[in-house]
């Protein structure tokens, strides 16, 4: 078990926390704590060699309120739209030593939200709901009054004909 | 229900646009059950008595006009538990008499369907011959 040996990385210490279960998956690591919004290019280059990414794909969440410090977007893409046949080193989140985490890696895995695009848009998904609720209350409207049954005589019970009011007969 | 066979349909959907062509399906017919017989009708019968039925615990509900092999069927089971499937014969007549009950109430609706429907028709044509 040479990997406990590398104990000075706290990536590391991540994916040997990951090989038992009763444990989260995922630590975010001290190397990777964002610091302030980067201003000037200088902070940029910094910002970008700490989280492991080159400086022209370095890209932050904007300053808006929502975002958060320095920390990298790296983009809509969850774990189970990576591909599967990678050779990575952590299986689990599909990643390899070094490589930045997601900001909500820990909602996006493959047994939890997926970022793929759905093939029914949230529009069609309201529409159809409306329609069908819709239909479903103006039938029961139009029908709340109408009888529907099975066409059938009444059962025909020999203690009903003793007092010889009602006869039965057969055909 | 088929692609020839909307009557199905058809009594329910008239029960709403015409309803006393319809026959009811919880009370009496309105007509006489004799009414277009010239030879009469056979009356129906239960061979077994009230005193059968409570010595043999049928429910209300199942002392009908099938109670007879109802209490055979029952008396073989007694018997032969838990070996049931001895009973099968005695089975077979229950269903094959419940069978034929419902379809007696089936020919019993259509009869008084078609009654009311004929109704129907003199009503409209007297109507017609007033004008």
């Amino acid at each position: 078990m040479s990997r406990l040996a590398l104990v000075r990385s706290s990536i590391l210490f991540n994916q040997v926390r990951s090989l038992s279960y009763s444990r989260p998956a995922l630590v975010f690591a001290r190397d990777f704590k964002p610091g302030e919004y980067p201003k000037t290019e200088a902070e940029r280059r910094a910002a970008a060699k700490k989280y492991g990414l080159r400086p022209e794909d370095y890209e932050p969440l904007p300053d808006n309120g929502l975002g958060f410090g320095d920390y990298p977007n790296l983009g809509r893409i969850s774990t189970d739209m990576k591909s599967d046949w990678g050779d990575y080193d952590d299986p689990y989140l599909k990643r390899n030593f070094g490589e930045p985490i997601h900001v909500v890696q820990d909602q996006i895995t493959a047994d939890k939200v997926s970022l793929a695009k759905t093939r029914v848009s949230f529009s069609q998904i309201v529409f159809w709901f409306l329609f069908g609720s819709f239909v479903f209350i103006g039938l029961n409207y139009l029908l709340w009054d109408k009888k529907c049954f099975i066409p059938i005589a009444p059962k025909q019970y020999p203690r009903n004909a003793l007092n010889g009011e009602e006869k039965h007969y057969k055909f | 229900m088929g692609t020839g066979n909307s009557q199905y349909i058809s009594t329910f959907t008239e029960s709403w646009s015409n309803p006393n062509v319809v026959p009811s399906v919880l009370d009496k017919p309105k007509h006489d059950s004799l009414e277009g017989f010239e030879s009469g009708r056979q009356e129906r019968q239960r061979k077994a008595s009230e005193e059968d039925l409570y010595w043999a615990k049928i429910p209300p509900n199942r002392r009908d006009y099938c109670a007879d092999h109802l209490i055979e069927l029952q008396r073989c089971r007694k018997l032969n538990y838990p070996f049931l499937s001895k009973c099968e014969h005695y089975k077979h007549d229950w269903d094959h008499c419940q069978n034929e009950d419902t379809i007696l109430r089936m020919k019993e609706f259509e009869r008084e369907r078609r009654l009311l429907k004929r109704d129907e028709r003199k009503r409209l044509s007297e109507e017609a011959a007033m004008e």
